[in-house]
């Protein structure tokens, strides 16, 4: 369970992220959406205690300042936007690096923690790839890679940035159901970020639209991705449609005018 | 399989590899060291050199059948002298290693801080402005070389302290900075040396020529002290692969780490360039060997290239000595003669990642 009351941070005199409020319950899944530069990373750095911040965040009902950097670790897991993989390492090795909160100085890992990780690679399907230096996988694989590390933290929040990028479809479709997944079964409070608005609108259980640091629209998916909400803060004209299956949004961007397409003249 | 039963096989398949390469690098580092000993312009049996030690050792143990010079030669002047030899390219290659990681580059080796030019720089003032013979227990050289190298290492922290945090591109900027000035400050000191600077360039070519267990005895708190807090952090250090705020998030105080890293590998580089000079090489190529054979795990890599460094400094040092006898080679120029072809070699083999 995580909430975040008032969060500000200011960086090199400009204020990224402006008195922000969002409360995420356990299972549930938030996207959060918005233009470059609106403060998506830095609102889940923060949240990940990597960035000083203004205001208050709570996670599981304590302050997360009053928290130590390893007991923070043990609630909060972050899926950063280009993670570093160390090309040597095995997917277990990467993997077991999740457990470091867990671990004494020295390292040595315990039957938890083999247990742990053991999980981890189970529920992101890497089961057959634990020996293989992370150096030798695909995008889709390493992301999972990173997801596991995450899980084997064994968090109660999971902070997602844009895992969806560099990806092509059939390996989006395979992280967000993955996601989706994990929250509901491991009850995570989490939080995804992503710039596709369709695919983050098929994902999230509730979309939060953020602009220059302020949260401009909250709510389910189809009431904040609307051509007059995207219009105004993107500045960009959609045409939003709603899926019939489900009823979550579908955002088309069109590029060029219907003339421009059969070849006509513009104007 | 259970849950954690594949983890499990594939690490600690990893794990127990390395396990037994520490062993089989035990045996290879006292091989090595029994062979030096033996050889040399006196030719002693191997057994012999056994039966010496162990006689010092456990007297009584063995009944003493050499003339005493054999004693003497063994005891007192090559004994030392790979002993030394060890010890110092333990701790280069254990330093390269800390660094390459510390830095997460492959480049990175034990002078990368300004360690070398720190040290050059006061075993030049010790040979120029002091008289030759003090009433010293132990040469002024070591001492002013290893204040050198610890004063470098410590300005380049100071430079490259950016915002509280400790940065790799300003920490390593700073060093090459300094690095730089000191070896300017170096050459100008040369200029003053006049007929000294013979005996300067034969301290920076680096070597064990007429080492002593007073060598030893120096070196080795410093050395020690740094392996304790390398060998403990042999795990942060594989978290530290990650990038900093990964590595934070998961817990570790990156900022601290780097600061322990930085200064226990200073410490056993400068107590390693006091006594030795500076050699190049080991402790660029031992830990890429380790790395590529074992694997890149610091709590492993770190004991092991410790053995490798030592390893291969004393037979390097061996072929110094014995190639062109009575000639000694600059034995920097025999480890980067014989290690740049086999790392080479090395490297053809395997067409993957190494780092």
């Amino acid at each position: 369970m995580l909430e975040v009351w008032g969060l500000t941070v200011v960086y090199r005199g400009r204020v990224v992220v402006d008195r922000v409020n969002l409360v995420v319950r356990a299972g549930e899944l938030v996207g959060l959406i918005g233009p470059n530069a609106a403060g998506k990373s830095t609102l889940l750095r923060a949240i990940a205690g990597t960035v000083p911040y203004a205001g208050e965040i709570v996670i599981c009902g304590r302050s997360q300042r009053q928290l130590s950097r390893t007991e923070l670790a043990r609630l909060v897991a972050a899926v950063p936007q280009t993670p570093s993989l160390p090309p040597l390492f095995t997917v277990a090795e990467v993997v077991m690096l999740g457990r470091t909160p867990y671990l004494n100085w020295l390292g040595w890992e315990r039957p938890e923690d083999w247990a742990a990780v053991g999980r981890a690679l189970e529920l992101t399907g890497l089961e057959d790839l634990v020996d293989r230096p992370v150096g030798q996988l695909s995008g889709g694989e390493r992301q999972r890679v990173v997801i596991a590390r995450a899980l084997a933290q064994e968090p109660k929040v999971l902070l997602l940035d844009e895992p969806l990028n560099n990806l092509d479809v059939a390996h989006q479709v395979k992280i967000i159901r993955l996601v989706r997944r994990l929250t509901r079964e491991q009850g995570l409070a989490a939080v995804l970020t992503g710039h596709d608005l369709t695919l983050v609108a098929q994902a999230a259980d509730r979309v939060v639209l953020l602009d220059r640091g302020r949260v401009v629209a909250e709510g389910p998916p189809a009431r904040v991705v609307n051509r007059d909400i995207i219009k105004r803060v993107y500045g960009t004209d959609v045409t939003v449609w709603a899926d019939p299956a489900t009823g979550r949004p579908v955002a088309l961007v069109r590029v060029g005018g219907p003339k421009e397409e059969a070849g006509g003249d513009p104007d | 399989m259970t849950a954690g039963a594949f983890g499990r096989k594939v690490l600690t398949g990893r794990r127990r590899r390395a396990l037994s390469g520490l062993g089989l690098m035990v045996g290879l580092v006292v091989a090595a060291g029994l062979l030096a000993v033996s050889f040399g312009p006196v030719r002693i049996p191997v057994y012999t050199v056994w039966a010496i030690i162990l006689s010092r050792i456990a007297p009584g143990l063995v009944q003493a059948d050499w003339p005493p010079t054999l004693a003497t030669i063994v005891l007192d002047v090559r004994l030392p002298r790979v002993i030394l030899a060890g010890l110092v390219g333990s701790a280069l290659a254990v330093a390269g290693a800390t660094y390459q990681g510390l830095f997460r580059n492959p480049l990175a080796d034990p002078y990368i801080l300004g360690v070398a030019s720190g040290a050059a720089l006061g075993a030049s003032i010790a040979i120029v402005a002091l008289p030759p013979a003090l009433p010293l227990p132990v040469s002024p050289v070591p001492l002013l070389a290893f204040t050198g190298a610890v004063l470098a290492v410590g300005a380049v922290y100071l430079f490259g302290r950016a915002d509280r945090r400790l940065p790799t591109t300003t920490l390593i900027l700073a060093g090459v900075a300094v690095g730089s000035f000191l070896s300017a400050l170096n050459t100008y000191v040369m200029i003053l040396g006049g007929n000294r600077v013979v005996q300067i360039i034969a301290w920076l070519l680096g070597g064990f020529t007429g080492a002593t267990w007073a060598q030893v005895t120096l070196m080795l708190p410093y050395l020690l002290t740094g392996m304790l807090v390398l060998a403990a952090l042999g795990y942060r250090l594989n978290v530290l692969q990650l990038d900093d705020d990964e590595a934070r998030q998961l817990g570790v105080d990156v900022d601290r780490l780097r600061l322990f890293l930085a200064v226990g590998s200073a410490l056993i580089t400068a107590a390693a360039v006091a006594v030795s000079g500076i050699i190049g090489f080991v402790g660029l190529v031992v830990p890429h060997l380790v790395r590529l054979v074992y694997g890149p795990d610091y709590r492993t890599l770190l004991p092991l290239s410790a053995l490798a460094g030592a390893g291969s400094m004393i037979l390097a040092d061996l072929a110094a000595r014995t190639v062109l006898s009575p000639v000694e080679l600059p034995v920097g120029v025999v480890t980067a003669f014989v290690g740049g072809p086999f790392f080479l070699f090395l490297l053809q083999q395997r067409k993957r990642e190494v780092f």
